[in-house]
C-alpha cells in the first residue's frame, strides 16, 4: 500500500528519486526485520515455545509411594525408605578435579571414574544412588559445588531372605523385576503424580491455577496368601534338610487344598533382596515355578487315580512285581527290591515301579495323558508369579512305545513343584483342581479392599470316592510304606515319596548319582487341611525320598501342629471357626484374625463354587495380573466368608495380636531399622520410624509396658 | 486555515498515528494485565491520558508556522544545549545516569527534545545554505551542530539517543542534496573505530580506504583529511570503549553472545526472543501471552512492548505494525517532497527519519539484531513524555502539510 501510493504520487525530479531511495531503504531495513521475524516466529517457534513452557511451568514429579506387600495376616513384608542419592550438575562445576577428589574421599572408588562423571557433557548425572545417610551427610558437609542430593524412595525388605523368592525385588528405580514385585508392578507402582505450576521469572510458584495432570495416588498394596509363620517353618526346615543332606537346593510348598492358596513357598538357596548383588542369579530363581523336574514315584498317585476313575483297576486288582523286574513288549521296568504279587494299594505303599507300570498299561496312553492333563500337568497354573514354566507333558501321539510305562512311574514327564502340590490338593480336597493363589487381595492406599482373589475350581478331576480311596492309600504309605519317616506325632499324615534320577544336559540318559528326592502329602490324613511338598535337589547318598524329603515334611508338619497359634490349622478339636458371611456380619472381621483359620464346610463350598464361580470365571476370564475381577457376590455366604469384607478399612497395620497381654518393650536403641521392625512385628506393635540409620532413641522407654497394637516411635541417627 | 489547506490535510499520517497510539494503549494494557502491583496495572489508563494530552499538543503544534519554527530554531537549540549541560550537573536517573530532571510529577528528559532541536537547527542550516556541499570540509558545520549535543548526551550516558543524532543527520544531508558518496565517507571513521579492535582487520580496512581514496577524484587535502580522521578515530576506538560504563559494555558483549549470558546480561534478549518465538505465526491472542504474564519479559510495557505484540498477535501482528510504521514514514517523506518550503521539507524528513530510526532500533533490539539500548518504541512504548513529544512532532509535520504551498 505504501509503495503503491509512493509511486503514483511521486513527482518527477530529485524529490521523486529521493522518495524512491527512502522507500528502498525503508523496505530493505524492514525486510531485514521481517526475515528475522520469520526465523524467530516461524522457524524457531516450536523450540522457543517449548523453552517458554519449560521455564514457565514447573513439572514436579512426586513419585508416589510404592504399595506394600503383606502376608495374609497383614504383616508388612516391604517398606519404603527415603534415602538420599548424590547427583552432579556438571555444567556448574568449574574445578572438576577438586570435586572428584572430594567424591573419592567420601565415596571411595577411582578418581578417574568420578572425574568422568563430573565432566560429562550433560546437565545431570547420578554420582551414586541410594547412599547411606551417614555417607550422604559427610558428602554434604564437603559442600562441593555442583553436587546435589535427591531424595529417592528405596525399597527395603525387613525380613531379608525370608520369602525372598515370592516377594522378589525392585531395581534401583523402584520397578519390580522379580517375584510379586514384578508381577504386580503395575498395581504396586500406582500413578506418578505430576503437578504443574506456573512459575514467575524468579522461579516462584505463582498462585495461578496449577493443574495436576494425574490424580496423585500411592501404589496399591498386595496381600499375599503366604502365612509368614508357616513360611518361616518351611524355610528353616528346608534349609536344614538341604544342609543335612548336602544337597544342592530344595523347594517347599504348602498349599491350602480347599482354596488353592499357597501358604508357604520356600526355595533353597536363598538371597537377600536388600543386597541382591551378592548373590548369583541362580539363587534368585523361584524354582517352585521356574524349574521343572521329573516327579518320579510321586506321579504314581496320578496313575492310580486314572486307573480307579476309568475302571482300569480297582482296589482288588493285583499285579505281579516278580523278582523286581518286569519285561514289557518294549522295555523292562525295575524295582529296587522284589515284591512278588501286589494289589493296587500296595503298589503305591511300596512304590513299586513294575506294579505302577502295569497299572499305567491298563489305563492306556490316552487315559494316562488326559488324567495328567486334568491334574494340571503340562499347563501353566497362571499363578501371579513371573517366569512360570509349564513343565513337559507330550501329546500321546509323540509318545514312544515305552512311554506309557515310564510316564506311569513318573519319568519322561517334567513337572513344576507348584503343579505337583496342586495335583495332591486334588486328592486332598476330594477331587477338585484349584487355581493356585499367591495373592489374596489388593488394597487401596487407604486400606480399602479393591480386589480380592477368588478361589477358583478349574475342574473336577476325580470323584470324591476315588479321592478318598487314594487318601487312605497315601495314609498307609506313611504308616507302613516308603513314607514312614513322614509320620508326625499329634496328627495323621498321608503322602507319597518320590526319587527321580536327574537328567543333566550333556549326559546321555540319567546322570549317575544325581537324584531329586521328594515327598508330597497332606495332614491330617482324614481331614486334609494343608498339602505340603518337599523337594530336595541332589542330596548326597542314595537320595531316597523316604529318607531325605519325608523327614523334612514330618518336621514341618510337626512344628505347624505344635505351634500354639496354629492349632487351628490341623488339630481336629480346635475351633472350626464359625464364619459369618460378610453381608450380614455386622462389624467386619478385623484383619488381625489369621485368615488361615477360615475353615468351612469344604464339600459344600466346593459344590457351590463349581456351580457358580467356575462359570463366572470362564465368562470373565482372568485378568493378566492374576487377580480375578472383583465381581463378588456378597450374598453368597460361603464365598464371602473367609475373605476380606468389601469396603472394610484396615486398622493400623500390625501383625496379628497373639495375645493381649502387656509385655516389656525391649531396648531398640542401637538396633538397625530392620531389627527394630522385626521386634515390633513380633510384638504386634505399630512402629513409627523417624529418620533412617540406626535407632538412637525410642518412645516409650525400654522396659515400659506395652500391649500389641500400641504405637512405638523409633528415632534414628539421621533425620 | 482556508479550504485549500483543509484539502491538503494529510489524513493518512493522522490515521496511522491514531492507530499506533491506540495499539500502544492496548498493548500496555495487555502487558500490565494481571499485575498485582496497582502502580503497574493503571499504566494503560495513564498512557491513554497522555495520549489525550498528546492529541491536544499535536493539534496545537499544527498551528505553529514553519517560519516561526525556523526563526526560533537557534534559540531552541541553545536552550536545549543548556538543558543538556544542566542535566549532567543536577539531573537524576537510575543507576548513576543523569538523564532527566524531576519537574513536579513529570520527568523532563532533555535528550528527548534535543532530537527535535537538532532537526530544526540542521534543517535551518541546510535550507539556508546557498552552495552545494561539494567538499567534505563543507560538512564541518552540520557535523558540529550534531556532534555537540551528541557528546553531551553520551556523557549522561545515553548511547541510544546519541546514536539517533548521528543517524538522523544522514537522511537530512541526503535530502539536502549531499552526494551519497560523502555520506559514505561520513561512515568511514565509524567503521574504522569498530574495526580498530582487531589490528589485522583495521590494517586491511585502512589499506582498502587508502586505495579507494587514491582512485577517487577528490582534492588531495580532502583525501588526506578523510584518511587521517579514520586513523584518529580508529586509535580512539579502544579508548572510547574503555570509557564506556560497565553496563554498556555488558550489553554489547551480551548482544554478541546472548546464550552465554542468558541469566545475566543476555537475559532480556533471550526472554524477548522466547516471547516472540512462542507467538509463532498468529500469536497466542490478546492477553494470552504467558511470557509477559509472569514477568519473564523485562521492560515489557516500555522497551520490550514489541515482544508483547509479537507474542500475542504473532508474525501477522508484527507485519501489520511494521507496515503501519513504514506507511507513516513514507507518507511523511512523500509530503516532504511536496512541501515547497525547503526548511519544512527538511524538518519533515528529519522527523520521519527519527521515527523510523527509533522504531528500527527498538525492534532490532527486541529481535536481538542490535544490542540493548533502552530505546522506546514510538507510540507503543509506555512513557508519557515520549508520547507527548512524538505526537507534537507529528503535529508539526501535519501543520507543514497544511502549508505545503507556502514558500
Amino acid at each position: 500500500m505504501a509503495s503503491r501510493t509512493a509511486r503514483q504520487d511521486a513527482p518527477a525530479g530529485p524529490h521523486g528519486r529521493r522518495l524512491r531511495a527512502a522507500l528502498v531503504c525503508g523496505l530493505a531495513i524492514w525486510g531485514f526485520v521481517a526475515v528475522r521475524l520469520v526465523l524467530i516466529q516461524i522457524v524457531h517457534a516450536p523450540r522457543l515455545a517449548g523453552y517458554a513452557e519449560r521455564q514457565q511451568v514447573a513439572e514436579t514429579s512426586v513419585a508416589s509411594e510404592r504399595g506394600t506387600i503383606y502376608d495374609r495376616n497383614l504383616v508388612p513384608l516391604t517398606d519404603n525408605l527415603t534415602v538420599p542419592s548424590a547427583c552432579a550438575y556438571p555444567r556448574e562445576i568449574d574445578s572438576p578435579r577438586d570435586v572428584a577428589r572430594g567424591l573419592r574421599k567420601v565415596l571411595g572408588g577411582s578418581l578417574s571414574d568420578h572425574l568422568a562423571k563430573v565432566t560429562a557433557d550433560r546437565n545431570f548425572v547420578w554420582i551414586e544412588r541410594q547412599l547411606a545417610p551417614e555417607v550422604a551427610d559427610r558428602l554434604a558437609a564437603l559442600d562441593l559445588p555442583g553436587i546435589g542430593f535427591i531424595n529417592e524412595s528405596k525399597r527395603i525388605y525387613p525380613f531379608g531372605r525370608q520369602l525372598c523368592h515370592v516377594i522378589g525385588m525392585t531395581d534401583v528405580d523402584g520397578r519390580g523385576i522379580s517375584g510379586v514385585e514384578c508381577e504386580m508392578d503395575r498395581l504396586l507402582t500406582g500413578s506418578e503424580e505430576t503437578v504443574y505450576h506456573f512459575l514467575d521469572s524468579a522461579g516462584r510458584r505463582t498462585p495461578t491455577p496449577a493443574c495436576t495432570k494425574i490424580v496423585p495416588k500411592d501404589g496399591m498394596s498386595v496381600v499375599l496368601t503366604i502365612d509368614l509363620d508357616l513360611q518361616g517353618i518351611a524355610e528353616v526346615e528346608l534349609e536344614r534338610g538341604v544342609r543335612e543332606n548336602g544337597a544342592k537346593g530344595g523347594i517347599v510348598i504348602i498349599q491350602n487344598p480347599w482354596t488353592g492358596e499357597i501358604l508357604a513357598m520356600a526355595n533353597e538357596p536363598t538371597f537377600d533382596p536388600n543386597c541382591p548383588g551378592r548373590y548369583s542369579v541362580e539363587c534368585q530363581k523361584n524354582r517352585a515355578v521356574t524349574d521343572q523336574y521329573e516327579p518320579g514315584s510321586t506321579f504314581k498317585v496320578i496313575t492310580a487315580c486314572a486307573a480307579l476313575s476309568t475302571g482300569a483297576a480297582d482296589m482288588g486288582s493285583v499285579y505281579y512285581a516278580g523278582q523286581g523286574l518286569v519285561r514289557f513288549e518294549s522295555c523292562t521296568i525295575h524295582d529296587v527290591t522284589p515284591h512278588g504279587w501286589l494289589d493296587l494299594p500296595w503298589v503305591l505303599v511300596l512304590s513299586s515301579n513294575t506294579g505302577a507300570a502295569q497299572i499305567a498299561e491298563a489305563v492306556g496312553k490316552v487315559g494316562l495323558y488326559s488324567f495328567a492333563r486334568d491334574f494340571g500337568f503340562g499347563c501353566l497354573t497362571g499363578i501371579a508369579l513371573p517366569g512360570e514354566v509349564r513343565g513337559m507333558l507330550r501329546e500321546p501321539s509323540e509318545w514312544s512305545r515305552r512311554s506309557v510305562y515310564t510316564i506311569g512311574i513318573g519319568q519322561e514327564i517334567a513337572v513344576t513343584a507348584l503343579q505337583l502340590v496342586g495335583a495332591y490338593s486334588v486328592v486332598a480336597n476330594g477331587g477338585y483342581l484349584m487355581d493356585p493363589q499367591i495373592t489374596k487381595a489388593v488394597l487401596e492406599d487407604d486400606g480399602r479392599v479393591v480386589e480380592r482373589a477368588r478361589w477358583n475350581v478349574v475342574r473336577q478331576v476325580v470323584d470324591p470316592a476315588v479321592a478318598t480311596t487314594v487318601q487312605e492309600i497315601l495314609h498307609d504309605v506313611t504308616e507302613v510304606g516308603t513314607g514312614r519317616n513322614a509320620r508326625v506325632e499329634g496328627t495323621t499324615v498321608a503322602g507319597k515319596t518320590g526319587t527321580a534320577q536327574k537328567v543333566v544336559p550333556g549326559i546321555r540318559g540319567f546322570a549317575p548319582g544325581k537324584f531329586v528326592s521328594s515327598f508330597v502329602g497332606f495332614a491330617p490324613a482324614d481331614d486334609p487341611q494343608l498339602v505340603c511338598l518337599v523337594v530336595i535337589d541332589e542330596p548326597e547318598g542314595r537320595g531316597l525320598g523316604g529318607e531325605v524329603a519325608a523327614p523334612v515334611f514330618a518336621r514341618i508338619i510337626e512344628r505347624i501342629v505344635r505351634g500354639p497359634q496354629h492349632d487351628y490349622v490341623l488339630a481336629d478339636d480346635v475351633n472350626r471357626v464359625e464364619l459369618v458371611p460378610a453381608s450380614k456380619g455386622g462389624t467386619p472381621r478385623g484383619l488381625g484374625v489369621p485368615l488361615a483359620s477360615a475353615h468351612f464346610d469344604a464339600q459344600r463350598a466346593v459344590e457351590t463354587w463349581s456351580r457358580t464361580e467356575t462359570e463366572i470365571v470362564t465368562a470373565d476370564g482372568i485378568p493378566e495380573d492374576g487377580i480375578a475381577s472383583a465381581a463378588v457376590d456378597e450374598g453368597e455366604g460361603v464365598r464371602g466368608s473367609a475373605r476380606l469384607p468389601t469396603g472394610a478399612t484396615l486398622p493400623p497395620i500390625v501383625s496379628p495380636p497373639l495375645s493381649d497381654e502387656p509385655f516389656e518393650l525391649p531396648d531398640l536403641r542401637g538396633m538397625s531399622l530392620r531389627q527394630a521392625r522385626r521386634i515390633a512385628a513380633a510384638g504386634g506393635l505399630a512402629l513409627t520410624i523417624e529418620g533412617s540409620g540406626t535407632v538412637k532413641d525410642q518412645s516409650p522407654r525400654p522396659g515400659a509396658n506395652v500391649r500389641p497394637g500400641d504405637r512405638v516411635v523409633a528415632r534414628c541417627s539421621s533425620g | 486555515m482556508d479550504r485549500r489547506q483543509l484539502r491538503d490535510f494529510d489524513t493518512g499520517i493522522l490515521t496511522a498515528t491514531l492507530l499506533l497510539v491506540v495499539l500502544g494503549i492496548v498493548m500496555i494494557y495487555s502487558a500490565t494485565h494481571g499485575e498485582s502491583d496497582p502502580a503497574l496495572s493503571m499504566l494503560a489508563k495513564r498512557q491513554a491520558l497522555w495520549a489525550a494530552i498528546g492529541m491536544i499538543v499535536m493539534f496545537a503544534a499544527m498551528f505553529v508556522s514553519q517560519d516561526t519554527l525556523e526563526a526560533l530554531s537557534p534559540i531552541i537549540y541553545g536552550v536545549i544545549l543548556l538543558l543538556l549541560i544542566a542535566v549532567l550537573v543536577i539531573g537524576v536517573g537510575k543507576t548513576g545516569e543523569r538523564r532527566w530532571f524531576d519537574v513536579g510529577p513529570m520527568r523532563l528528559q532533555p535528550s528527548e527534545l534535543a532530537k527535535y532541536a537538532v532537526i530544526l537547527i540542521l534543517a535551518r542550516y541546510l535550507a539556508r545554505r546557498k552552495t552545494r556541499v561539494e567538499r567534505p570540509i563543507h560538512l564541518t558545520i552540520p557535523l558540529l551542530l550534531v556532534l555537540v549535543p551528541t557528546g553531551l548526551v553520551l556523557r549522561e550516558p545515553d548511547l541510544g539517543t546519541s546514536v539517533i543524532f548521528l543517524l538522523l543527520m544522514i537522511p537530512m544531508l541526503y535530502w539536502a542534496g549531499v552526494r551519497p558518496v560523502y555520506l559514505l565517507l561520513l561512515a568511514t571513521p565509524v567503521i574504522s573505530m569498530v574495526l580498530a579492535f582487531h589490528w589485522l582487520a583495521w590494517t586491511i580496512y585502512l589499506g582498502l580506504l587508502g586505495w579507494l581514496l587514491y582512485l577517487s577524484r577528490m582534492l588531495i587535502i580532502d583525501k588526506l583529511l578523510i584518511f587521517i580522521t579514520s586513523i584518529v578515530t580508529g586509535r580512539l576506538g579502544p579508548f572510547l570503549w574503555h570509557s564506556l560504563e560497565d553496563y554498556q559494555k555488558h550489553r554489547v558483549i551480551a548482544f554478541l553472545n546472548p546464550e552465554k549470558y542468558r541469566f545475566s546480561t543476555g537475559y532480556q534478549l533471550i526472554q524477548s526472543r522466547i516471547a516472540i518465538g512462542s507467538g509463532a505465526a498468529l500469536g497466542k491472542g490478546f492477553l494470552q501471552g504467558t511470557q509477559k504474564n509472569f514477568a519473564f519479559l523485562p521492560e515489557q510495557h516500555t522497551d520490550f512492548i514489541f515482544s508483547v505484540v509479537a507474542e500475542e498477535f504473532g508474525f501477522l501482528g508484527c507485519l501489520i505494525v511494521l507496515t503501519l510504521y513504514l506507511y507513516l514514514v513514507l507518507r511523511m517523506i512523500q509530503l516532504a517532497g511536496q512541501v515547497r518550503n525547503r526548511f519544512a521539507s527538511l524538518v519533515i524528513v528529519g522527523i520521519a527519519s527519527t521515527l523510523f530510526i527509533q522504531s528500527a532500533i527498538n525492534i532490532g533490539v527486541t529481535l536481538g539484531l542490535l544490542p540493548v539500548t533502552g530505546m522506546p518504541l514510538p507510540f507503543l512504548s509506555y512513557g508519557g513524555s515520549s508520547l507527548l513529544v512524538t505526537l507534537m512532532s507529528i503535529g508539526i509535520v501535519l501543520g507543514m502539510g497544511l502549508r505545503r504551498m507556502e514558500y
